[in-house]
């Protein structure tokens, strides 16, 4: 049942630059991953919803992007879902 | 008075010529004003009669070099003894914060920061390729999990065959 949503995770990583990709509920659950723990779900759900409140009216959820020195991770969360995509520096 | 700046010494009694105050005249009235009471004004002639001009401005020049706070640098520092100094209180603040458990619990754990906010706020911005990228990924994923359902495959509750 959740084939589909492995398929979206497996063709994430196939793009360059692109070393995991996760999915998690609003509840922190993580729903698949990829290239990553499993357990970073709970902080990237929590990450998302934390920023959303930076603008509570806004009609569009935020994008997040955490820079390190190791590469990035870009989260954003659509409809109780929260994506979260690991890059490396190229 | 509610004023702040009052005090009980500032009353309509006390002689207008006293150096107490601010409100002092520093010289003798003119007698042809005759605003004020008789009494008044025959005090104030002997006062102008007692105080000249020079004395005058000598309790002037006194008055001024005992509240005069001078600031101008005195004895110069060295920059050696001075880095010494600036050692020295950064030792004795370090023993006292690290002493006093009740200071401790004051500070709030707030981060330090960075050393240098102008490398990261004048770096590039986050590119809108990347942005595409997880928008799309995102709305995508949201897509299949609404797309999740539960396969039935056996039943859950099996009757027994009890006699």
């Amino acid at each position: 049942m959740e084939r589909q949503l492995e398929k979206h995770l497996e063709e994430t990583c196939r793009v360059p630059g692109i070393s995991g990709a996760l999915c998690a509920d609003n509840n922190g659950l993580c729903l698949a991953a990829r290239g990553c723990k499993p357990e970073l779900a709970g902080h990237v759900a929590s990450i998302a919803q934390q920023a959303a409140q930076l603008h509570p009216n806004s009609s569009t959820t935020p994008v997040i992007c955490i820079e390190s020195e190791g590469g990035s991770v870009l989260i954003k969360s659509e409809n109780d879902v929260t994506m979260a995509m690991f890059k490396t520096p190229l | 008075m509610g004023c702040c700046f009052s005090d009980s010494s500032d009353k309509d009694g006390e002689e207008p010529y006293s150096s107490t105050n601010e409100r002092a005249r520093l010289l003798p009235e003119p007698t042809s004003s005759g605003q004020s009471g008789p009494s008044y004004n025959t005090q104030s002639q002997r006062n102008a009669q007692k105080l000249d001009e020079p004395s005058a401005l000598e309790k002037i020049l006194h008055k001024t070099v005992r509240k005069i706070i001078d600031v101008s640098p005195g004895e110069t520092v060295e920059q050696q003894e001075y880095n010494d100094r600036a050692h020295q209180y950064g030792i004795k603040i370090n023993m006292i914060l690290s002493g006093s458990s009740k200071i401790r619990t004051s500070r709030p754990p707030l981060p330090n920061g960075m050393a240098a906010p102008q490398i990261v706020l004048s770096s590039a911005p986050v590119s809108l390729a990347d942005i595409q990228l997880i928008t799309l990924s995102a709305e995508k994923a949201s897509q299949a999990v609404g797309k999740v359902r539960v396969q039935h495959k056996e039943d859950l509750v099996v009757p027994f065959g009890v006699p």
